[in-house]
């Protein structure tokens, strides 16, 4: 079997100062081709899983094993096939964006002939092409992002490690930066993106709930939508907090988000409930309620995952 | 408003308490600093080795000689008969000061209206030494005239005239021992703080994380990163050889080659030193100040600012592992006295051991950081 592009994982473990148990034995298998994306929120795990999956950081236990390689085992090996980037600004901002680029092309060996029009189509892939003079760290974060994007990409990987690659960044910039990891997509390259904008989980083919170290729920994001048990309710009431506390005494609701303007309620399917709340509601004493069926997204399924997980 | 301030005075606090480098720093920076150099300054010279070419063997040249080793400021450990036996002496660094007492020595010092004098050869390259040994010596004849004047009865000796003749370092410019000695200081800070930021600053700006899952392997990272600082530690050595010998007119009495590849030698041991720093602190700023405990430290065992031979035997110990220390006096011998590689060989072999030994525990460290 032909493992390039293929993401696998065992188990996969890690522990911190023997306590801390930040991943809690994961299992992957990720089809070369795929978007993957690990959603979950902030200290699920999402980071360590993919340090350990790009070879940074050893496991406790378990193996993950990328293009064929042992992670933990045959890292050198696989540094050239893989690329990896961090959440956090890890290039040179005293270098411009086209000596950090240069200098990514030369320590993964792309020389001679290949080099030249390997750094200028990195330049132009991330759109950088008008400031590659430009000192990095000047950049908006936008542009660092796909700076690092370009670095990361220099060697041609056949897999792309990107740890909340859009995180902090203006929603424009965000498109752009999909609409590059699009273009990857299309040319074969396996992706493994973390991200805690549900938005940006639907782009994926596949997505992975993270919670408390372990992967509580994975599949299409349309299948994830699925899982919500119960229909969804979202509900606009004068009072929302007094609403929400109506609403969580009806037996047949099984759960109650406050989502922005409106309440988001999960009801057992029941065709009468919708009549049963507007009662209640009226009962207690508020006004201007509105009730509409809705389709739960991502963001309502994770939410209600990881309630039902606790 | 109070209450604000001390809110934030508590949290500096419990950050201080937390930075355990920032809090080691401020409490041994000032303990060291003061019973350091009380300790290593307060002891003045001890136990100079000194030679005599005694050429009048008279009771009177005895008495002076028993005078001088009775104090402890002087060790008598060899007796001369010529001029060239001294210099021998001199030029293996087996005396710190010679005695030259004349054939008519006695009878001058007695003769009513003529004066006696006296020889004196003092090691040079080092003229804080060499000024305490000329005026130990000085008390020490003026204490035997006056004891003589007493005894003797009306026969009161005119005076005992020093000529002094400072070898190495003949007129004792001080500019010369403190330069030369500074080369390895200026050296060393440079070397040292390049070599003790260059992996917290990766790490602590994050490129670190892009590194490591790039094909460079951590030899090549320590080599790499190793080789820039040596790069420096040549062009400083270079430089500052030049600004000594051209710009301070200082005479070379050695060889540049020796002195270049001892320099180097030094500056991979402090890359290691640097290296190591670098692998244990946090942020570049812990690693800063580490360098600059270490360098107080250092300077005050290399021998620049005091004679390490004058500090109490427990601080010689850390004399000898101070790569400091050993290059300071190498420096100094190089430039002043002309030495060659086997005179300085006990130098060159506590370096060698110590770059081995901070290249290997860098390289150590540095491999088990991987996970």
């Amino acid at each position: 079997m032909d493992h390039r592009g293929r993401i696998e994982a065992k188990q996969l473990t890690k522990r911190f100062n023997r306590k801390v148990e930040a991943v809690r034995g994961i299992d992957l298998d990720i089809a070369p081709g795929e978007i993957y994306g690990l959603i979950g929120p902030d200290g699920a795990g999402k980071t360590t899983t993919i340090r350990m999956l790009a070879g940074v950081m050893k496991p406790t236990a378990g193996v993950a094993r990328v293009n064929g390689f042992d992670t933990s085992r045959d890292a050198e090996r696989l540094r050239h096939d893989v690329g990896y980037m961090a959440q956090r600004f890890t290039l040179y901002g005293d270098l411009s964006v086209r000596e950090n680029i240069e200098f990514y092309a030369d320590i993964f060996g792309v020389r001679g002939a290949e080099r030249e029009p390997q750094i200028a189509r990195s330049l132009r892939f991330a759109r950088l092409e008008q400031f590659q003079d430009r000192a990095a760290d000047v950049l908006s974060g936008g542009m660092k992002k796909k700076l690092g994007l370009a670095c990361a990409l220099i060697h041609r990987p056949k897999v792309l490690f990107l740890d909340e690659p859009t995180n902090g960044v203006d929603p424009i910039s965000r498109r752009e930066f999909w609409d590059i990891l699009s273009e990857l997509h299309i040319r074969g390259v396996t992706i493994f993106v973390s991200t805690a904008y549900m938005d940006e989980a639907e782009r994926c083919s596949r997505v992975g709930l993270m919670y408390q170290g372990k992967i509580i729920s994975e599949g299409p994001p349309a299948s994830l939508r699925k899982m919500v048990q119960g229909d969804l309710l979202a509900v606009q009431a004068s009072d929302l907090p007094a609403a929400e506390a109506i609403i969580k005494r009806i037996d047949q609701v099984h759960e109650v988000q406050i989502y922005g303007d409106r309440l988001h309620v999960f009801v057992n399917d029941c065709p009468e409930c919708r009549a049963q709340i507007e009662a209640a509601l009226k009962a207690g004493g508020i006004d201007h309620i509105q009730i509409q069926a809705a389709i739960p997204r991502l963001e309502e399924a994770f939410i209600s995952l990881v309630t039902h997980q606790g | 408003m109070l209450k604000s301030i001390l809110n934030l005075a508590w949290k500096e606090i419990l950050q201080l308490v937390r930075d355990r480098v920032l809090l080691l720093f401020l409490i041994l920076i000032p303990g060291s600093l003061l019973f350091l150099i009380a300790e290593s300054t307060g002891g003045g010279i001890r136990g100079i080795k000194f030679a005599v070419w005694d050429q009048e063997r008279s009771a009177f040249s005895q008495e002076l000689i028993t005078a001088i080793t009775n104090t402890s400021d002087f060790q008598l450990t060899d007796r001369a008969q010529s001029y060239a036996e001294l210099q021998d002496l001199f030029n293996e660094g087996r005396v710190g000061a010679a005695l030259i007492i004349p054939p008519t020595f006695s009878r001058d010092a007695f003769r009513p209206g003529s004066t006696a004098s006296l020889g004196v050869i003092v090691d040079g390259s080092n003229e804080v030494v060499a000024s305490s040994v000329i005026g130990a010596l000085q008390g020490v004849v003026n204490d035997l005239t006056l004891a003589q004047w007493a005894g003797q009865g009306g026969a009161r000796p005119t005076g005992i005239d020093l000529k002094i003749d400072v070898a190495f370092n003949p007129t004792l410019n001080i500019r010369w021992s403190t330069l030369t000695g500074q080369i390895a200081i200026i050296t060393y800070l440079i070397v040292l703080v390049v070599a003790a930021v260059s992996f917290v600053r990766e790490r602590e700006l994050g490129t670190m994380e892009q590194l490591v899952v790039t094909p460079i392997s951590r030899l090549e990272l320590l080599f790499g990163k190793g080789l820039m600082a040596a790069l420096i530690g040549l062009f400083n050595l270079v430089v500052l050889y030049l600004a000594l010998h051209e710009i301070f007119q200082i005479p070379m009495h050695g060889s540049l080659a020796l002195l270049l590849t001892l320099g180097m030698l030094f500056v991979v041991t402090e890359i290691g030193v640097g290296m190591l720093i670098s692998l244990v602190t946090a942020s570049q700023q812990q690693a800063i100040l580490v360098v600059f405990l270490l360098a107080i430290l250092e300077i005050t065992f290399s021998g620049y600012l005091v004679p390490t031979e004058n500090m109490p035997a427990f601080m010689q110990v850390f004399a000898a592992i101070s790569p400091l220390q050993h290059f300071t006096t190498i420096s100094r011998a190089i430039f002043l006295k002309g030495a060659t590689f086997t005179m300085l060989l006990s130098h060159v072999i506590p370096l060698l051991l110590l770059a081995t030994g901070t290249i290997g525990a860098a390289w150590v460290l540095f491999a088990k950081a991987a996970d």
